[in-house]
């Protein structure tokens, strides 16, 4: 992927993006990102999945940037893990855990990024069924 | 590294020195010999209270009509909206005062309309057009702590977005696909009025302005008999205005802000391969 500012110009007063070896590539976006993941169905409700993705080394940053890209953030894998069960008609419960490998992920080396995260979710829908029998207009038989 | 003492982690959540004298964020320290002797070397000091105590309740809700005109034809159409009251201690019009709480609201509404239409056997196209708008309840922001207020330019954002796409089965396990779109973003509350970040102190933009995007796509798929399927597909995004951090490196505060960049361009090629040996297991890789 390849993520440039077409505008850029040096600013006023000076940024610290000025300082990357490419000030023109956008800031904390990744060149290659690449992902693995597999979905489990063990239950006719039940889903469970886990993925992990890869990142690779930032290219340009907007906190300490330097020009030899030296401890840039990036090329790290975040790995996650989901669980989706089906409760009833409509209703259905979610458990997600991400970063479960605890790995160091920042965007500056001096701001941490949240450690393992754990959420937990419930989804309702409401289903008006065949609505749209009634919006068909049946033509008249000649 | 940062040091436990300026950060306490109480298990569940961080408090950014909730207690006690002024606290110092260490980036490093100076090398063992002289002149300094090992020193920390220190960016910032953060005062007592100087945390961000975040509540949010956010209410939405939508409808959408789904209605099958004929066997070519499928309409979609819907209404969305919104509220968010977010009361924290550093995302505030005025200049953010310890353990105050500010009260922000923003509202959003959106409406859209969606046809797919089946050409040919072969051949189905998708024609959306989506109207947003969104605002906030403030008009002015205070850019320091005895500063001037400042008007905001754009405290509500709205915008068209159309989007066309075909998509062609060349043979069953074959297709192809080709969408020319634009959307915008709204600018997020942290984006209008972020005050600090470690050891930055954010400067909030008067004339931050919504950020939009045309986006292009051409893509193929194909699936080798039941059970894998590969997919590719290049893509381009032209951004107008697009929100950026930008931090200002010889001011003494570490000032910081969000901009709009005039023109950006992301683009590039995406792939995906799934394979499914059973029923129960999909296994699937991706690159980008």
């Amino acid at each position: 992927m390849n993520a440039k500012n077409k505008s850029y110009a040096v600013s006023t007063p000076r940024a610290i993006n000025d300082d990357n070896p490419d000030p023109t590539w956008l800031a904390y976006r990744p060149e290659h990102t690449a992902s693995v993941g597999t979905t489990w169905k063990p239950l006719s409700k039940l889903l469970i999945n886990l993925n992990g993705r890869y990142i690779s080394q930032y290219k340009s940053v907007s906190a300490h940037a330097n020009t030899t890209r030296s401890n840039y953030p990036g090329g790290f894998i975040v790995t996650n893990a989901g669980l989706k069960y089906h409760v009833a008609e409509g209703a259905e419960l979610s458990l997600l855990c991400r970063n479960i490998g605890n790995d160091t992920i920042r965007r500056s080396r001096v701001v941490p990024c949240p450690w393992t995260q754990f959420y937990c979710g419930s989804g309702f829908h409401i289903l008006i069924r065949n609505l749209y029998n009634d919006m068909i207009v049946t033509p008249a038989s000649p | 590294m940062i040091p436990a003492t300026t950060i306490t982690h109480n298990g569940t959540h961080y408090e950014y020195n909730p207690s006690g004298p002024d606290e110092q964020i260490i980036v490093g320290y100076y090398p063992a010999g002289p002149p300094f002797f090992g020193a920390p070397i220190y960016v910032t000091s953060q005062p007592v209270g100087n945390f961000n105590e975040t509540y949010s309740n956010r209410l939405g809700a939508g409808t959408k009509l789904d209605w099958r005109v004929n066997n070519c034809n499928r309409l979609v159409v819907g209404l969305e909206g919104s509220t968010t009251d977010l009361k924290t201690t550093q995302l505030t019009t005025a200049w953010p005062t310890a353990r105050v709480l500010g009260d922000i609201n923003e509202k959003s509404l959106a409406a859209f309309v969606q046809d797919e239409w089946k050409i040919t056997n072969k051949l189905t196209s998708l024609f959306s057009l989506r109207y947003d708008w969104s605002g906030i309840n403030g008009d002015q922001v205070q850019t320091s702590s005895a500063g001037p207020w400042n008007a905001i330019e754009n405290p509500s954002v709205d915008a068209f977005s159309p989007r066309v796409a075909l998509n062609f089965k060349a043979m069953d396990d074959l297709s192809f696909r080709a969408s020319w779109g634009m959307s915008f973003r709204a600018p997020t509350l942290y984006e209008r009025f972020i005050r600090s970040a470690g050891p930055y102190t954010g400067n909030p933009n008067p004339a931050l302005d919504k950020e939009s995007m045309t986006a292009y796509e051409i893509g193929m798929f194909k699936q080798f008999g039941d059970k894998l399927s590969f997919d590719i597909a290049g893509f381009l995004n032209d951004y107008n205005n697009l929100i950026e951090s930008v931090i200002l490196s010889n001011t003494p505060l570490r000032l910081f802000q969000f901009r709009n960049i005039t023109k950006a361009r992301i683009w590039g090629i995406e792939t995906s391969l799934n394979y499914r040996p059973t029923s129960e297991w999909t296994l699937n890789a991706a690159y980008t």
